[in-house]
């Protein structure tokens, strides 16, 4: 039997789950939304919402059978140790990206509203040592931090709803359902992506302590997180309209230059939502990069994973450095996103659980057959 | 040993956090220059000035004069000296590069997140190549603030940045308040920078507010038609009322009428107005119908004359001139935007496409030489409520 020490809850794993998702596609979800089906952009949240959460119960169902192990290991069972350890290398090479992707925009994002003259890899390089101090401290670390910071994260999202009602159009979302079929289904798959995240199920699940009701968890997690997106894209588009919004970078993060305060007793909120964003991107590296630590412990069958954070920070620090600008950091993580996630998100749990579906059975007629 | 161990842990980690901190960005409260108002006007070169060859070997012509305007923060504190504000101007080609080159002459960081106002002189917003350089230079900047007021000037904005008030020495604050306080007028329509770059991104046209300089003050009314990015006329005050109407966003206003029966003026406050938009299509042709009604107070009438201001029928007579009044602005109005300027600055487009996205499909890919041609129609409705103490 392995030996655990660590634990989490099933809600520390839906906090988890949220905030991962959350990170950075959040601020420029709005616009492909818009880019994709114009004022009908929510039904393709909801469509896509759907698809994921979908996904979500498949990969719960198939980690549910295998209690106390991660993919890496069950998965050796299942399709045998070869090619299970390919696909979790595959795996650790989409986490690793990810993570990437998320700490290069976190850069581009504070070096643009903040630190202008600070050099991109100091910002990246703090960040990546902060992370890798709680990722070193394990899942129960993590999951406590994330349920600290969940309502630090979500809270505001919905504030500033309020805070913006003077500012809103309603009539920015006329005319509605008006979309061709094909711009739906064209836009599903960057918006499913937006939803990527929750493929850390996959290797966490093994802590949970009283895994039972981790499925009604991990769904109502989705459930909030398509509630956040959708309310954060009616937002954008009645502030700035469809138009204005496809010319933003970042509509979510532009939608705070338009806060006003009555009274102006605060002029510019850019400091404080700044700084809650660090923290949700924190908390969204954190289990990315742990699970990549994991993953390599579990490849090498070791019982320690924290030997494995401080290696992979140099892979990802210059992954982050590869692209040149903004877009093609976009562009790259769109490619690598289209093949790996697909492969990660549906290919390979849907391979495990039909496999272990077949096993099964196999079990059972051999012992009937005995 | 252990004790010893651990002081000298102590003892680095005093150095370390004691030296090594710093940050890239620092920069001191008192080296900020906090910009409140801007000018931006096109480069007048005198005439023995030669054109200067750029290190590109292009000919780099300065392009832009842009006018700062910050305060004087010593001298705004208790017992301040010196002059209230400063404003300092400099040339170049692009806007960023002026504000850059700024810094070879001042000993201050421009600081541009406090920014109230952008005052676009006449001349920029007449070139459509420097208005959509300029705003698009703006929109770049993270700095600059959605929420900042813009503005055209009637001539020069480095004019408009001069005039030395004597309510407000601050010319950005003084502008601002102006704008916020607009609920009461409705002759000019307040426009922050995120909803003057949403309707040229969509439309490529716009109404923006009109500022005139005064010997000491300024004035904020009517607009500047903006189409195709290009400053194509004015709306004088009183047209830009009836545009606002047709908009829906008059909040309150003063429509005064005459009683020629009695040689009266009535001065008649409106309180609240709603437009309602319906269009059809009939037989190829679109109507657009414009519903005002609006409800007002009657504020003043005449001492001591015959007729009794509380009567029910006095007062039906007073609301039809109103409506007559406003009718014939209105009618004025919807002429001159629509046969004079002939663009669509009352947003019908923003309508049909919203509301009426079937009729709007047909037209959307035209809609700049249709809309001269749609109808328009307008009918006012005005109630008067109350009339003041006296009878």
């Amino acid at each position: 039997m392995m030996k655990i020490d660590n634990k989490i809850t099933s809600g520390q794993l839906m906090a988890i789950i949220v905030n991962t998702i959350i990170g950075v596609g959040i601020l420029s979800l709005p616009r492909d939304l818009v880019e994709a089906l114009k004022t009908d952009g929510w039904i393709l949240v909801l469509i896509s919402g759907l698809l994921a959460i979908g996904s979500v119960t498949l990969i719960t169902i198939l980690v549910m059978k295998y209690p106390g192990k991660t993919v890496t290991e069950f998965g050796r069972n299942l399709i045998t140790t070869p090619i299970s350890d390919f696909c979790s290398i595959l795996f650790l090479i989409y986490l690793l990206i990810f993570s990437a992707f998320v700490v290069r925009i976190f850069g581009e994002i504070v070096k643009m509203y903040l630190l202008r003259n600070t050099p991109i890899e100091f910002i990246i390089i703090t960040m990546l040592i902060t992370v890798a101090y709680i990722a070193r401290a394990g899942i129960e670390a993590i999951g406590k931090f994330c349920v600290l910071v969940l309502p630090i994260v979500v809270i505001p999202i919905f504030f500033m709803g309020f805070v913006l009602l003077p500012e809103l159009d309603f009539s920015n979302l006329l005319p509605v359902f008006k979309f061709k079929i094909t711009d739906l289904l064209k836009g599903i798959p960057s918006t499913v992506f937006s939803f990527a995240g929750f493929e850390v199920i996959l290797l966490f699940n093994a802590f949970v302590e009283r895994p039972k009701k981790t499925l009604k968890y991990n769904l109502i997690g989705m459930v909030l997180i398509i509630f956040v997106y959708l309310f954060v894209f009616l937002i954008s588009v009645m502030v700035f309209g469809v138009i204005e919004t496809t010319h933003l970078i970042w509509p979510s993060m532009s939608l705070m230059e338009v806060i006003q305060f009555p009274g102006a007793f605060l002029e510019n909120v850019q400091g404080v939502v700044m700084a809650q964003w660090v923290v949700l991107v924190f908390s969204t590296l954190a289990p990315l990069i742990y699970g990549s630590a994991l993953i390599f412990d579990k490849l090498f069958r070791g019982n320690e994973h924290k030997y494995y954070v401080f290696p992979l920070m140099p892979i990802i620090f210059v992954l982050a450095l590869v692209p040149d600008n903004i877009a093609t950091a976009y562009d790259y993580i769109g490619k690598s996103t289209n093949i790996l996630g697909t492969f990660v998100i549906l290919v390979l749990p849907l391979l495990l659980l039909v496999v272990s579906l077949f096993k099964k059975n196999n079990k059972k007629g051999a012992v009937k057959n005995g | 040993m252990d004790k010893k161990v651990r002081l000298c842990i102590l003892l680095i980690m005093f150095l370390v956090t004691s030296t090594l901190p710093g940050c890239w960005d620092k920069v001191e409260i008192n080296e900020r220059a906090f910009i409140t108002a801007v000018g931006i006007d096109v480069y007048q070169p005198s005439k023995d000035e030669e054109k200067v060859k750029g290190e590109l070997g292009m000919e780099a012509k300065d392009k832009y004069t842009i006018t700062y305007v910050f305060p004087n923060i010593e001298a705004v504190g208790k017992g301040g000296q010196g002059q209230p504000r400063f404003i300092v101007a400099s040339v170049g080609m692009t806007p960023y590069e002026t504000t850059r080159g700024l810094r070879t002459r001042l000993h201050q960081v421009l600081f541009f997140q406090h920014m109230k106002v952008l005052v676009i002189g006449e001349d920029v917003a007449k070139d459509s190549t420097m208005l959509k350089e300029m705003l698009d230079s703006v929109e770049r900047n993270n700095e600059i603030n959605r929420k900042v007021n813009v503005l055209v000037a009637k001539g020069k904005a480095e004019d408009i940045l001069n005039v030395q008030s004597q309510f407000e020495p601050d010319i950005g604050l003084y502008i601002s308040s102006i704008s916020e306080a607009s609920e009461g007028s409705a002759r000019f329509n307040p426009l922050p920078l995120g909803e003057l770059l949403k309707s040229l991104h969509g439309n490529k046209r716009t109404l923006m507010p009109r500022v005139v300089p005064g010997k000491n003050d300024l004035k904020v009314a009517g607009s500047a038609v903006i189409k195709n990015y290009q400053l194509i006329g004015w709306l004088g005050e009183l047209e830009n009322r009836g545009a606002m109407f047709l908009k829906n966003k008059v909040k309150a206003d003063t429509v005064v009428v005459i009683d020629y029966d009695n040689k009266v003026v009535i001065p008649y406050v409106i309180t609240e107005s709603e437009t309602k938009q319906t269009g059809t299509i009939e037989d190829g042709k679109i109507k657009l119908k414009y519903d005002i009604k609006m409800e007002g107070d009657l504020s003043q009438y005449k001492m001591d004359t015959s007729e009794d201001v509380m009567d029910d029928k006095f007062l039906r007579g007073v609301e039809k001139q109103v409506e007559e009044a406003v009718k014939m602005q209105l009618d004025n109005t919807v002429k001159k935007i629509q046969k004079e300027f002939k663009v669509d600055v009352i947003d019908a487009g923003e309508y049909f496409s919203k509301y009426k996205p079937h009729i709007w499909n047909t037209v959307k890919d035209d809609w700049e030489n249709i809309f001269p041609d749609i109808e328009i129609e307008v009918t006012v409705d005005s109630k008067i409520r109350r009339i003041g103490l006296i009878k």
